[in-house]
């Protein structure tokens, strides 16, 4: 039974992938050699000043200014990768899908009734997978956040903060000199819809990608990367080596101030102990042998396990006896998350991912996986802006979109893209309808009114039942319709949404779950990132226990997060005590 | 009598000895530009005069002259003159080329369509997709060999031989120049004779 479930949750993940693809994995080249962050299991301690859980943007941010002077350890659930390690066909991407059976998987990717969500699982997680887009959201997004959090960003504190993750992250932006046709194209339809009156603007994004800064020379913490090759393959794993992800950013500078960083270790719930420290209660995977269950001590736990992960060790800690708000699990955002497909348009668009191997026969560069967005962020009512960002399909999904979308796209009578479609039938080619394709990531306002429950297995899930009635879905599925049609495209909504997949939306920005507030009645953690403690009073937090992710947003953010989660994460650690 | 048929005959054989024949034809193709940095629908209409089809043939490098219409969205419609090598050997030998370069005052195109044996029953596809790269005049323009092994070209249009109509004018359209009356079928058997037999040599190069 059980075996039969995960088969079919690896179905609908793989499914999911494929309606996802832009947010998902290809070959080996001349990667730089890199040196191992992670310790051997066996050298964990018994007892930490901090542990930090999960090593996502919140966790590395936070074990990098908080190691110095402190004994630090940061667990994650995840196994530590090399670039050449990442996957390079469909098979391998597959066999990537976290699960009972694949508990280090790289991808967590969650089905729901009404909404996957998937994200990352490693040293550095979701930033191995994510597309690594650096954007600053609208700062009257934070007017509904906890009033210090406004003032913060009123007073331009947060503008350094935001400055300060900039440069770790050595973001860079594609330029027209790039040549990258899916992004002229996405700024032309852009520009056309500009004429037309849509209250619209072509944005480059700033990306933390090795773009061409440091060409096979160390980076400014000492990790040798190569510069981006185009393969368009970022969310899958850069086998290149040129993603600016943290393990070679934020987590060297943790383990070069004396973070211990472990790997294989998930933690499953908090216990407070009587001296007023916290015992954490974890499941370790060596590699060498079985899975173990432990203990570690610390006298500060800071919880980066992203909106899921920290969610679900909270929940679990609660139905342990410890005291949290009612508001656990509430509060939580796809951040306004809806994929979708302009399919087989007139315009060669090179948005399929060439990995390392040779290219096909007129093939140029496919770029980062997202470079520029249409930015519909002038409207004075916040719940009514959008992005659309558009995207590469990494190489080991291809043939399966390729195969896969005429059937979600149905009939195109004109003869050109008919043609198109017949040659992705017959083989993978340049001038098939795949690519001549646009994937458009939009990034909207939701309510944020979705919920995360345990489920009988322990494992966080999305309850949510109105989602798709959520008005930005109608409206971004409307706008990406409008530029899909510029040059006679399909707009094709992700295959996972319709009935026949489940009816699913998917978003890669979960958000919210351990909400911020200003009292522990209705949130979960103080705007200082503390953990309220309900049993103690409205302003009560339990000492020495932190959140510090994206779970901790009370709304959408309407842009990519990492930017935010990283500068909250940066103030943070600067509230810590010493 | 001999006189009058020596004279007769001379005068009949005059066009021949004293002017190149030749043949013209009209082409449209249509697509998308990338063009002042957007991409735009695209549409050319062009004129092809081969002056001269011995030299031709006895060249494959010898150029048609192209003069035409080119159409973009946005763009000022743009009278065009310029050149066409039809089926020229492509460089390093692989296949044959139909390499247009066109002029205006604003603007220039080098376009070219790739001849070549690759997998696929893909012929006639190969005849009529044009990849070329649309700049403004005066910019530099990459080279032909760029533009067919390094992919840079930006621009895709077709002669749509899926619509009858576009194949029926294209084929209407052929017409001899300076070609003698008993002339006019060896010319137009002559050019549909070149570009077969040429195709064949790409096609079938054992035979």
């Amino acid at each position: 039974m059980a075996n039969s479930r995960d088969a079919r949750r690896r179905f609908i993940a793989a499914m999911g992938t494929l309606a996802a693809a832009g947010c998902l994995p290809s070959a080996r080249a001349a990667t730089p050699q890199r040196n191992t962050l992670t310790r051997p299991l066996g050298q964990l301690g018994a007892q930490y000043d901090v542990v930090v859980i999960g090593s996502g943007y919140g966790g590395a941010v936070m074990a990098a200014r908080l190691a110095s002077g402190r004994r630090l350890a940061v667990l994650e659930r995840g196994k530590e990768w090399m670039p050449p390690d990442f996957p390079s066909n469909l098979t391998s991407t597959l066999g990537q899908f976290r699960s009972t059976a694949q508990p280090l998987g790289l991808f967590d990717y969650r089905a729901g009734a009404t909404l996957d969500v998937l994200t990352g699982s490693g040293i550095g997680g979701t930033s191995l997978i994510n597309a690594n887009v650096v954007i600053a959201p609208d700062r009257d997004v934070f007017s509904r956040w906890p009033l210090a959090i406004q003032r913060a960003y009123a007073s331009g504190a947060m503008d350094v903060y935001e400055e300060r993750v900039r440069n770790m992250l050595a973001a860079d932006t594609v330029t027209e000199a790039d040549a990258l046709r899916k992004n002229w194209l996405h700024a032309t339809t852009t520009r056309q819809r500009q004429r037309q009156g849509a209250a619209v603007a072509p944005r480059a994004l700033s990306l933390a990608v090795n773009l061409r800064r440091y060409p096979n020379l160390p980076n400014a913490q000492g990790v040798v990367q190569a510069a981006c090759t185009h393969c368009g393959d970022c969310v899958s794993g850069c086998r290149v080596g040129a993603k600016n992800t943290l393990d070679v950013n934020y987590l060297p500078l943790a383990r070069a101030n004396g973070a211990e960083i472990y790997a294989r270790i998930e933690v499953e719930w908090l216990e407070r102990l009587s001296d007023g420290r916290w015992q954490v209660h974890y499941l370790a995977r060596p590699a060498d042998g079985a899975a173990v269950r432990g203990t570690v001590i610390s006298r500060h736990v800071v919880l980066a396990a992203g909106a899921l992960g920290s969610t679900q060790i909270l929940l679990r800690s609660q139905a342990q006896g410890l005291p949290l708000s009612p508001a656990l699990g509430t509060h939580f955002s796809a951040n306004g998350d809806l994929l979708g497909f302009g399919y087989n348009t007139a315009v060669q668009s090179n948005l399929m991912g060439t990995g390392l191997g040779p290219r096909l026969d007129g093939m140029a560069r496919t770029g980062p996986t997202i470079t520029i967005a249409a930015d519909y962020r002038s409207d004075p009512v916040i719940e009514r802006r959008f992005l659309i960002e558009e995207a590469a399909i990494p190489s080991p999904l291809v043939d399966a979109v390729r195969l896969a979308m005429p059937l979600a796209a149905g009939l195109m009578p004109e003869f050109a893209p008919t043609q198109r479609i017949a040659r992705d039938a017959l083989g993978l080619r340049t001038d098939g309808a795949l690519n001549h394709s646009m994937v458009y990531l939009g990034i909207g306002h939701d309510s944020a009114s979705g919920r995360l429950q345990l489920d009988s297995t322990g494992q966080a899930k999305v309850v949510w039942p109105a989602l798709m009635q959520e008005p930005f879905v109608a409206r971004l599925r409307a706008e990406m319709t409008k530029h899909a049609q510029a040059f006679s495209g399909k707009y094709v909504d992700s295959p996972r949404s319709s009935p026949l997949f489940g009816g699913a939306m998917t978003t890669v920005h979960p958000l919210g779950g351990c909400p911020m507030g200003e009292r522990g009645e209705d949130a979960v953690v103080s705007p200082d990132g503390q953990v309220y403690n309900p049993a103690a009073g409205s302003l009560a937090v339990h000492d020495g226990l932190w959140v510090c992710d994206g779970s901790i947003a009370p709304t959408s953010i309407g842009a990519n997060p990492l930017l935010t989660i990283s500068a909250l994460a940066e103030r943070t650690a600067e509230l810590f005590p010493l | 009598m001999r006189k009058f048929l020596l004279a007769l005959l001379l005068c009949l054989m005059l066009p021949c000895l004293a002017w190149a024949r030749g043949i013209s034809f009209s082409e449209e193709m249509h697509g998308y530009a990338w063009y002042g940095g957007e991409y735009r629908l695209a549409h050319v209409y062009l004129n092809v005069r081969i002056g001269d089809i011995d030299a031709w043939r006895g060249n494959p490098n010898h150029s048609a002259t192209v003069s035409g219409t080119l159409m973009m969205d946005g763009v000022p419609n743009q009278p065009v003159t310029g050149t066409l090598n039809i089926l020229s050997p492509a460089p390093g030998d692989d296949g044959r080329l139909l390499a247009y370069r066109l002029n205006s005052a604003a603007v220039q195109v080098l376009g070219v369509k790739h001849v070549h044996d690759d997998p696929g029953m893909d012929l006639i596809d190969d005849m009529t997709t044009l990849h070329a790269v649309f700049a403004p005049a005066g910019q530099a323009l990459p080279s032909v060999q760029d533009v067919l092994y390094q992919a840079v070209w930006t621009s895709e249009l077709h002669f749509e031989w899926w619509k009858p109509d576009v194949v029926w004018d294209f084929t209407t359209s052929m017409s001899t120049i300076n070609t003698a009356w008993y002339d006019e079928l060896t010319v137009r058997i002559l050019f549909v004779e070149t570009i077969f037999s040429t195709l064949a040599k790409v096609f079938f190069p054992w035979v």
